[in-house]
This record gives structure tokens, sequence and C-alpha cells, in this order.
């Protein structure tokens, strides 16, 4: 008895040495460069920089596919041929050329996460910020919406302060193009007036330039879903506000129409053109972030066996190159690469 | 005041029992060796039958006894091998040896918290022993163990020296990144990684390099691998894919203290190499395929004149060689009293069979214990320290188009010279040159690690005990490559965007070399303290543990890039200084930090009735700060359960007419698993970083889950242990099912409404394993001096995937025109890793190839092996002793994707090199190279993995020398298989989104054949 009595002391003494050992509360630990985002008051994530998500156009600027492919390997500009044993790349530019995508087409899905992801950061801006830095988030929210909703014909929205688990709701073209509208129609009057060094960052006139694309193809995205090709009916209400916005654009003296069209296009258009309102910038910058490499314009239309070496060997097909008059000013490229004016 | 007297009393009592017998005893003398090599085993336990009086032997095996004159015969067993019994002989000498443990059920298995009999296991729970081991050169411990057990699949990724491995423990069930079981070492369980992938400069991925190397194998003693739940369940959180527990060997050898020290050496070679095409046939291959394709003769001629550059080269000679390796190893190993000690040193050169590879290593080790206060408190410490440096060739596993080194050397045109007259390397038509590449891109490692631990255990009671145990795991990893200024900027990209994961600022700088420098620390801290209690009353014996542990996890990664000479380096003469430092510019790699924290309660109840029935009833309850405040805890229990047929009255008289023994097993349970979870998916994360200098900006990066909970292993089985009656067979049979579910897994996020395309999910969905493992083992012949037993294990694996939400596509496919293709897919009804591809069905009329069903995307068998099995005859032969170990995997597909990305008529066409395959081949030089089954084969193969001869030499006149052998080993041997390439026991990884693949052949080193001399030499 006595040594059970000694044993169930032992015991307990020694489950205490057991509890005694101090608990974790297993709270995450950090390390730069990252932290724990805060959660603003309202329960949404707090925003980051805006040069951040000035960067998510880089999404679109960054290379050869995806948005851009979208845009040009489904017209007859630009087709990526395959070659034998080479360029197949599981078909997915003959896919785009042939119109046979689907959602399961890696361009597609990806151009879809890409945008979205832009859409989830200006949407942290557009709903969290104020002042300026809200009017540039709001801005940035109705480009994206316009890409994708040109591209897919549907838009999707969340409140940032939705859970992440939360499926986003969808905007049809129609409600889309009027969302978009009213965005820039908000944000406009808080936005920095145009003075060249800014056209990277949204301007009054990048917001009126888009309205004004947008009242111009209003009644394309008002369009009966069910009869996509038209006929279209244009309303006089949006053209007087294209011309409104026109207008207003051209008050501001530092844009001009180019007398050479080209200027907008070669290398050093930043300080040639004098039309482009709204440009990515291949650099760093303070407010706008950091842009993207261009190599992909002039790689992807040779090929690396050729001098000098390039990637993909696009091409044009020829009824569309036949088609430019001749003589045409220019020897046309896809590459959007244009030499000089002789 | 009890003990005092006892203390007294006992020393007179044996003082006297000594006396008295000394009038009427004998004097016995013998010696105990090893059953299968003669090598004398010292520390044995020699006892006279039926009574207490005993010795153990000397380091020589020998030992001078005193018996009483009417003992009849000893009885003579030691650590790690059986008991015997012998008879004294007339002459009153005994010449006794001993089998090793193998099968033998008396044997001790260490198991998570503390050690069992082979006879009370209740689960699933697999030990191979030193002597089992597969011999020759090895680098790391899965190596020893590959094929060795049932249940236990090795899949080495490649043959490069240290390269990592895949082990599958009863099938695979994790869908998301690594496949990985627990390794616990000495009790300390070990974190994943620590070894750096390549950033060279090389194109594509690299696998880093087995974070196992560090051990010195012949340091290990044991090694058991925990399969089911009942037995993994102490290590819960960790142990879903099974655990591999390393047991490194103790001091042993008596107070002289022993020394051993063992060398050997190995000569390399290709098991096998490609069939390529010669110069000439070349040249008469390529002129076809351009006829073929629609050139007149004369252009075809013309065609085939550009491309004849007049050497004869064989690129498959100039990357491989013959290579030699040496390994040393000295250790002093000591026993007395309560003291243990054994030291050990290692030295490691082992030579790649493709130049510039090596892994040179050096292993320290001391494993100490003490026994103090009445042999109440034992203090253990096991500490090791290693170095290794591994030189890497550029060899990467996602090359497109180029190719790394062995994908350009296989299409290098052979009319190729390898240098131009001048000296420089000689490069045509954009194509990369492999001297060159081997030449000109450097890469080494350097990883230091240091493992250790420290253990006070007090018997606080009979029968209670309290044992703590700190531990530290810690990992440095440097990683320093160049990529010389004089390779060519249109081939490298060198100069490039991406070409080392950085913008170098936009700036081509072609030819003004480059340098990356990785660093990567691991550390992880380990506090654990438990009760034991163990106590029989009656018939009753318990055994019940409960405990604490914690272990943290720390990893910081930085990494840096330089470009830009200040001595132009051109000319072939030009020396290219290898020093991070030389460099005009640098860019830092944005650092990476990551911890996490487990937290555990276990408790274990073995319960046991009369030798007859057992019980086994674990728990244990996790803790990771990796999940969501309110998931953070999981728990996971385990029940199994034993009957010792034989042990009932009836059964003597039925079942003991044939059997000696007769077990059933049964037993069910729950694991979890965390570790390939991020460590902060739960969370939302901003970066505030600036990726190119400038003010920092702050990036929102990551929408976490804080739903996230842990995912779960259900097992359950049952298992048969037979033995003969007469020991000659031993048979072992186990069903086991297992099923995974919550599985995490990294999805879509919804909508792609996020900071990132993909998050961590608990997936739907259900994976099982299922399926038998056997092992055999017979003494087909016993002899006093020829002996042969064999042994065999065989496991099958059926494996299903369930309730999955969406179709999972993974396996890359890479090579020319292949960006974007794959090859595998995760897809309800069939296992994990089944192969999709368009099934191919021939070439038509024209040498264009025929799909079926319009070329849609079809399931195709899986990389997943069905079966797998290991057969090995040992043979003793007086003093030799010969070891012949075959295994075999089949039912499963390996995607031969280097014949995807080279060996096509379009290739040769364009002045590649193919095979004599496709040069015979009626293909289309325009015919397209997607993938599909045209490049999946049966991966069923048979191999001699494992031969090895020694001999022990009589060192009885030898003075001072103890024991003496020498012996050879050979490593993959032969190998029987139908398989095209070199190798189909292949493991590239072809992961996409970090889900993995299986099952790859890229261009990847191929696995060598090695031959190994050695001696061993004990004194």
């Amino acid at each position: 008895m006595r040594t059970i009595q000694k044993l169930t002391f032992q015991l307990v003494a020694a489950a205490g040495i057991l509890g005694m050992s101090a608990c974790s509360k297993l709270d995450p630990k950090l390390g730069a460069p990252n932290q724990i985002a805060p959660t603003t008051s309202g329960g949404a994530p707090t925003p980051p920089s805006l040069a951040a998500v000035y960067e998510q156009l880089n999404s679109m600027s960054g290379n050869q596919g995806n948005w851009f492919a979208m845009q040009e390997h489904t017209t007859d500009i630009i087709m990526g041929p395959t070659r034998g044993t080479d360029w197949d790349d599981l078909g997915t530019w003959r896919r785009l050329h042939l119109h046979t995508w689907d959602g399961d087409h890696n361009q597609v899905r990806d151009t879809w996460n890409g945008l979205n992801g832009a859409l989830f950061q200006t949407t942290l801006i557009a709903e969290t910020a104020t002042g300026a830095t809200k009017a540039q988030g709001q801005f940035l929210r109705a480009f994206f919406r316009y890409i994708t909703c040109d591209l897919y014909g549907q838009v999707q929205t969340r409140p940032a302060t939705a859970p992440a688990k939360e499926i986003p709701a969808v905007l049809t073209r129609t409600e889309a193009i009027d969302a978009i509208i009213k965005e820039l129609e908000e944000c406009a009057p808080n936005l920095p007036v145009y003075n060249i060094t800014n056209r990277r960052q949204a301007t009054r006139e990048a917001a009126w330039a888009l309205l004004a694309k947008c009242y111009l193809n209003r009644a394309v995205y008002k369009q009966d879903p069910t009869k996509p090709a038209g006929p279209y009916t244009f309303q006089k209400a949006d053209m007087d506000k294209v011309i409104q916005y026109a207008n207003q654009i051209a008050t501001n003296p530092l844009l001009q129409v180019d007398t050479y069209y080209w200027d907008n296009f070669t290398w050093d258009n930043g300080s040639k053109s004098s039309e482009n309102i709204f440009v990515r910038h291949n650099g760093g910058d303070a407010v706008a972030g950091n842009g993207t490499g261009l190599r992909w314009t002039w790689s992807m239309g040779t090929h690396y066996n050729q001098v000098p070496d390039g990637w993909n060997g696009f091409v044009a097909l020829s009824q569309f190159y036949d088609s430019f008059e001749t003589p045409s000013p220019l020897p046309p490229t896809a590459a959007g690469w244009v030499p000089p004016p002789a | 005041m009890l003990q005092r007297l006892q203390r007294v009393i006992l020393p007179v009592l044996m003082l006297m029992a000594s006396l008295a017998g000394q009038a009427q005893n004998k004097t016995v003398t013998g010696r105990v060796t090893d059953a299968r090599d003669n090598a004398p085993i010292a520390g044995a336990s020699v006892v006279v039958k039926g009574s207490k009086t005993g010795t153990t032997t000397n380091a020589d095996g020998s030992f001078t006894l005193s018996a009483p004159a009417n003992a009849l015969s000893l009885v003579i067993s030691s650590v790690g091998y059986g008991t015997i019994e012998v008879a004294i002989g007339s002459n009153n000498k005994v010449q006794a040896s001993l089998a090793s443990e193998t099968g033998s059920m008396t044997d001790v298995v260490v198991v998570g918290y503390g050690t069992r009999r082979v006879k009370d296991l209740t689960g699933s729970v697999a030990r191979v022993g030193d002597r089992d081991f597969n011999k020759g050169q090895i680098a790391t411990p899965d190596q020893m163990l590959q094929g060795r057990t049932p249940g236990v699949l090795v899949t080495p990724a490649s043959g490069e020296p240290g390269a990592a491995a895949t082990i599958n423990i009863r099938g695979t069930g994790s869908i998301s990144g690594a496949q990985e079981p627990l390794y616990v070492v000495d009790g300390v369980p070990l974190q994943q990684g620590g070894t750096l992938g390549s950033a060279s400069g090389a194109e594509g991925g690299t696998t880093p390099k087995n974070p196992l190397m560090f051990l010195n194998p012949s340091d290990i003693e044991s090694i058991t691998v925990l399969k089911d739940a009942s037995a993994a369940a102490i290590y819960g959180s960790r142990g879903a894919n099974g655990v591999i527990i390393i047991t490194t060997k103790a001091g042993r050898g008596g107070k002289k203290g022993q020394f051993d020290f063992n060398a050997n050496t190995s000569i390399a070679q290709t098991a096998r190499r490609y069939d390529l095409l010669s110069s000439e046939d070349f040249l008469v291959g390529a002129k076809k395929a351009n006829i073929d394709g629609g050139a007149d003769p004369l252009g075809a001629q013309e065609a085939v004149k550009a491309i004849d550059f007049g050497a004869n080269t064989d690129w498959q000679d100039q990357i491989f060689r013959t290579a030699i390796s040496n390994n040393y190893g000295l250790n002093w190993s000591y026993s007395n009293k309560g003291t243990t000690a054994r030291l050990s040193g290692s030295y490691d050169n082992q030579n790649g069979i493709i130049k510039n590879t090596s892994l040179e290593r050096m292993t320290a080790r001391a494993n100490l214990g003490q026994k103090l206060l009445n042999n109440k408190l034992k203090l253990e410490t096991n500490l090791t320290y290693s170095n290794s440096k591994n030189s890497y060739a550029p060899i990467t596993n996602n090359a497109g188009f180029q190719g790394s080194l062995l994908g350009v050397a296989l299409k290098a045109n052979p009319t190729a010279p390898v240098y131009n007259p001048d000296g420089s390397f000689f490069t045509s038509d954009g194509q990369r040159n492999a001297v060159q590449m081997l030449n000109y891109f450097t890469d080494n490692d350097n990883v230091n690690r240091f493992l250790g631990n420290f253990s006070a255990e007090y018997q606080i009671a009979k029968g209670l005990s309290y044992k703590a145990v700190l531990g530290l795991d810690q990992v440095e990893s440097e990683r320093i490559s160049f990529a010389d200024p004089r390779l060519p900027d249109g081939v490298y990209g060198i100069g490039d965007i991406g070409v080392f994961g950085v913008q170098i600022n936009g700036s081509a700088n072609a030819g003004n070399g480059r340098t990356t420098k990785q660093n990567l620390t691991s550390t992880s801290q380990l506090f654990e303290q438990y009760l034991t209690f163990d106590k029989s009353f009656g018939k009753h014996a318990l055994n019940a543990v409960a405990g604490f542990s914690y272990q943290n996890f720390e990893t910081k990664y930085t990494g840096k890039a330089g470009w830009g000479l200040n001595t132009a380096v051109g000319k072939p003469s030009d020396v290219f200084v290898k020093d991070f430092n030389n460099f005009k510019n640098y860019i830092d790699f944005v650092p990476g930090y990551s911890s996490n924290e487990l937290q555990s309660v276990f408790g274990r109840v073995n319960y046991t009735f009369a030798d007859k029935y057992y019980l086994t009833a674990t728990v244990r309850s996790d803790g990771s700060s990796k999940f969501g405040a309110n998931n953070k805890y999981g728990t996971f229990p385990a029940l199994a359960a034993k009957w010792d047929v034989m042990e009932e009255g009836w059964a003597k008289n039925t079942l003991g007419k044939l059997f000696g023994t007769f077990a059933l097993r049964a037993n069910y349970g729950r694991l979890g698993s965390q570790d390939n979870l991020g460590a902060y998916a739960a969370l939302n994360l901003q970066q505030v970083y600036s990726v190119r200098g400038g003010t920092p900006i702050t990036r929102f990066i990551q929408q976490g889950n804080p739903d996230l909970k842990w995912e779960e292993v259900t097992t359950s089985g049952i298992g048969v242990d037979l033995t003969s009656k007469n020991g000659r067979f031993g048979l072992t049979f186990d069903y086991y099912d297992n099923m995974r579910e919550n599985m995490l897994f990294f999805a879509p996020t919804p909508g792609g409404f996020a900071p990132t395309s993909y998050w961590w999910i608990n997936l739907p969905g259900k994976v099982t394993n299922k399926g038998v493992e056997l092992s055999l083992n017979v003494k087909a012949i016993d002899g006093p001096k020829f002996k042969w037993d064999l042994n065999y294990n065989m496991t099958t694996v059926n494996n299903s995937i369930t309730g999955l939400p969406i179709q999972i596509n993974t396996g890359e496919v890479s090579g020319q025109g292949l960006t974007g293709s794959f090859a595998q897919v995760l897809s309800n009804g069939s296992p994990i890793f089944s192969w999709y591809l368009p099934v191919f069905q021939g070439f038509d009329g024209n040498g264009i190839g025929r799909y079926e069903n319009n070329s849609q995307n079809a399931i195709s068998g899986s990389a997943l092996p069905k079966y797998f099995a290991g057969l090995t005859n040992n043979f003793t032969y007086g003093r030799w002793y010969l070891s012949v170990f075959v295994n075999a995997i089949t039912g499963h597909y390996v995607y031969n994707n280097t014949a995807n990305a080279f060996f096509l008529k379009g290739s040769l066409k364009n002045a590649r090199n193919v095979t004599y395959d496709v040069f015979n081949s009626n293909e289309n030089p325009f015919n397209g190279n997607g993938p599909s089954t045209r490049f999946l084969e049966k991966g069923d193969f048979l191999r001699l993995s494992n031969l090895n001869l020694s001999y022990s030499f009589d060192v009885s006149r030898l003075k001072g020398v103890r024991s003496l052998s020498a012996y050879f080993s050979g490593q993959n041997l032969a190998l029987w298989s139908r398989y095209s390439g070199i190798d189909p026991e292949v493991n590239v990884d072809k992961s996409i989104n970090g889900i993995p693949s299986r099952g790859f052949d890229y261009t990847q080193f191929p696995r060598p054949r090695l031959l190994t001399f050695g001696v061993n030499v004990g004194f």
C-alpha cells in the first residue's frame, strides 16, 4: 500500500514537471521583408503602396503572351506557326488563331488571374484610401475593369472588406460599363492635371480619354447579349459625351495630335510623342512603380536561330500584310517596331 | 535501509557462491563470432545455462568462464543478435557464432519515445540493421534502405552523388509538395530541406541535394520504419507519410576500447549510353530528312554541306568519365560500467560520372553516455557535425529548346569539333557546346550541418522514469556560381532579363560574366520531456509513456547576383577570376524568412496480458503555428492489438506442430500532416521591399486562409507473423489501407480575385492506398560451414483518388515547342500520377503521327508502381560471405521526356543528333512533337542492385589486430528492362504549382554502375 501511495505521489510530481514546461501560444513569427498585413478599422486589409498597384499594369505589358496575345493572335495581325518539332507549345498559339480556346487555355486563364489580381489590389485602394490616392485607385480599377470587360464580357467585383473565400459577384457587360463610367466620372475631378511627366500616372485627361472611349462604345456593351454582332444603336447623348470629353482633353496644350503618327511608338516616344496620355514606363518610377522590359516586342518576331536571335518567330498573315496600301508608308511589322522615318 | 542492506549482503552472497563453486568448477574458454562473416563479437553475454554464472566476451570475441563442473551448455547472446545455446564440449572449448538480428523475435526495436521487443510490437514496424544495409558507395541513408524492406519505395531523383530521393511508405497520398516521411535521428525529428537549388544561370530549375547527406552511413546502427498510424501516431502531427527512425551506434567494446578503420575505393562508370548516330550516319540521315521534308536532292546536298564541320566527336565521351572515389572512416568505441563512448570520423570524396561533379564530405560524431547516482541518472549526448561540398554540372530539370548539359550533348552535331583552331570553343547555329558548358559554368556549394541532442533520464522509482531531451539541428548552406563572360549571350541569354531571377536593370551587358551567391540557414530546436512507466503485476505488464514536445523551425535565405568585370575576359587564354567580390555591380534577391512552431502532448499505453494479448493505445495532440487561430490543434489517436496464438494452451498440440510463432495483429489510427504547408498560409501578408533599390514600397502579397486545418490520414491494417517450428521459415504478412483527406492543397483562389492566383485550402476528396506486404526469411542451408539464407519482401500498392472537385494537371513536359505541356493528372477514379495524354497509334503513310479519338487526352496508366519486391541471398562459406540483392519494380509507366524533346526526325533535319531508332523510323521531319503515349513506356525492371563479397581473415596470429576483412561491392551491376532510355528508375521533378509529379525521364544525371573495394580493420 505504501508503495502505491509513494508511486502515486511520484507520478503526480512527475506530471507536475511536465505541466510546468512553458507552453507556446504558437503565434506566427515573421521576418523581413514580410509582415502580417494590418487590417483597417472597416475590416479590409490595409492597402498597399500605390506604386505596387500601378505595377499590376505589368501583367499586360510584361510579355508576348496573355493580354497581348489574346488581342493579337485572335486576329490576322499575328500568328504563332508550328514548324515541325517547334513551337507547338501544347497548341496555345494555334488555339488562339483558330478561336478554339476555352476556360482551360493557359493564356485565357492566366490573363484572367492577372486582371483579377489587379482588380483586387485596385479595389483595396479605391475603397479604403482617400483623396488623390483613392482617385488613382479608382481610375486604375476602372481601367482594369474596362480591359476585363473588353476581353471576357464580364467583370468580377467584391468589396475590400469581404473575406478571401467569398466568390466575387459578377457584373454583366451592361452593368460593368455603367460602373466604369460612374467610377471615372467620380474620380476625374480629384486627379492631377496632365503635365507630360505624370503621363505614367492617372491624370484627369487619362480619365477623360477613357470616358470618351467608354461612351463611344457604350452601345456595344449595352447590346443584347444574344445579338453581340449588332446592329448597334448609338445614342446621341453618348456621342455628345464623347465630344465633350475629347474637347476637355484638347484644352490642355501639352496634348497634341502628333504630326508624324509613328513618333508614338519610337524608343524615345517619351520625349517625341505629344499624343500618349497614359503610358507604362520602361524603368523605375517613384509613383508608378517598376515597369517591365520590352524585349519581347522584338524578340517574339524573330526566331532563335536567326541573327540577331529571337524567340517565337511569330508572323503576320499575308492577306493582312497585303491589305496595306502600296506603297505603304512603312513596312508594317506586328511587333510594333518601326524604323525611324527616312 | 533495505537498499543499504542489499548493498552489503549481495556481494557477500556472491562471494560465497563463487567460493563454494570454486572447488568443483571447470574453466570454459571460447570465442563468439558473427555467423555471417566470422567477425568477433565483443561484449556478448555468455551465461551457464540454468545459472547466473556468466561473463562477457573481450574485444576479440574470446571469453574465459569458470563454470560448475556439471554445466552442460552455455547461453550466448548479444545486442543486435539472437540468442543461442551451445553445448560445452569435452575439451571445455566453445566456438559460437551468432546470427544477426534480422527477423529475430528477441530483437529490440527503437520506436518513438522508447524501445520495444519485436515480440511485443503491435503495429507495422520494419527494422533494417547494419548487416542488411546496401553496401558500396553510399551517400545517404535512404540508399542503404532501398529495396530492403516491404512497404518502402525509395526512388532517387538521379545518379548524382548525394542526389535527393523520394521515399514513399505504403503508397503515396500527398498531392502537394514533398511526400517525404519524417526522419528522426537519435530522437531528434529533422527539419525538411536545408540545401539549395541552383542559380547558376543555366536555364531551368534544379532539385536541391539530399538533406540527409550529412550522416556518415557507417555510424548508423539501424533504421526503423514506422508504417502505420498505431506505430507512427506517437509522432502524430508529422507521421502521415510514415516515420523513419535512424539510430546511430553507441559505445561498446569494453574498457580497453577498440578502434575500427575502414577504407574503400569505388569506380563508377556509365551503366549504359544513348545509341547516337556517328558523324557519317548523321550526315546521311540529315540529308534524307531534308529530302523527306521536301528538299530536292541538290538542295539537301547543300543543306548537309552547311552542317558538316568535318570532325567526329562523341559528345557523350566529352561529358562522361570513369570516376574514382575514396572513403575513409575511423572510430573508437568504449564501454565500461556506466560509461559508453563512441567517437567517429569519416572522409568521403565521391566523384560523379559527369565531369566536374562531386560530393566531398567530412563527418565527426561523438556519442557519449554516462550513468550516475547508482545508475539512476543516465546522461546521454549524440553530437554530429558534417561538412559537405558539392560541385555541380549545369544540369537542370526543365530546360527548354537549348537543353541542359545532357540534352546539349545528346543533340550536338557529331561533325562539330569541341574547339576552334584558336582554342576557343566551337559553336554553330546558336547551339550550345557541352564542353564549354562544363568549363564555363562553375557551381559549388558548401553545407555545414550540426545535429546534437542532450538527454537526462532519471529513475524516479522502480519502473518509473523521467526523461528530458534538448535537440538542435542547424544547417548552413552557401551556393556560389559563376557564368563565364565567354559564354555566347545569344545561346545562354547571359545579360538578358530573368537569367538569375532578377532583371538586371534592363540593360543587356553581354559578355561581362555573372555570379550568384545564395545563403540558407535553417535551425530547429527541440525540447521534450516524458515519463515512462514500466511494470508487471503478475500476468499483467504495463508500459506507458506520457510527454510534452516542443519544436521550432527557422529558415533564412539571402541571395545576391553580381555582373560586370573590371578586366575584360574574351580570349581563350584570358583568366576569369572566380571570386564573388570581383564584379562591378551587385543586386540583392528578395530575402526569405520563415519560422514555425509545433507543440504537442502525447501518451501511449502498452498493455500485455500473459504474453498472449497485446494492446497499444496512442494519442498525440499537436498544435502548429501554421494554422488559423481556431484550427491550430489536431488530435491523432491510434489503437493496435496483437494476439500471440501460440501462447494459448490449446495451440501447443495443434498449431504448435507446424509453427514456432503464430501471431495476429490489427491496427487502426489517424495521423496528421502540415509539413508541406507554408508557414504563413493562414495570414494576410505584405512585403515592404524595394526590388531594385530606391524607396521601399509596400506590396500586399497574400490574402490568407484562416480556415486551414490539419490534413489527416486514417490507416488500418491487419497482419500475421509466422515462423516454422524448426525456425527455418519466417513469414510476415500485412494488409494495409490508408485514406487521406482534408488534403492541404495549393488551389486557385476564388475567381482569381486575390493577390495571388493560388492559395492553400483543404481540398475535398480522398486518396486511398491499399495493398499487401509480405516478407519471407528462409534458412535454406544451415550447415556448420556453409550457410545460405534468403530474404524476400514484396509490396503491392493500389492507389485511387475519389471526390476531387476538379481535375488537376501536373507533370510539365519540357523541350522545344513544348512550353505549357503537361502529361499527368490527378483525376477521380484513377491512381495518383496517372498519365493523361493523346494515345499514339503510329505514323500514317506520310510519317505523320496518328492519335486515337481526335487526339483527345486519355488516362494511360500511372507512374506509381503497383508492385515492388526485393530478394536477398546470403551465403556464408567459412570465412567467405556473399550477399546478392536484386529488386524489381513493376506496374508503372515512365515518360521519356528526353525522347520527346530530342529524338525526333525533325531534330535530325535541323542538324541535331538523334538515336538510331529515329534514324530508322519513317517519321516525317515535319511531324509535330506534342506529348503523347508515343513517349510513354513501361517502367518495369529487375535490377541486380547490390552484391557484396567479403572475406574475414584469421587474425589470431596477428598481434594487435582484432579483426580484418576485405570486401568487394557492386551496385547497379545489371538491369533487365525494356525501357528505351538509360534507366527506368527515374524521377525528375516536373511539378506544376507545387503539385508533385512522378516518373519523368528528362536528361537527368544517369545512375552509374559502381564497383567498390574496401577493407575493415579492427584493433
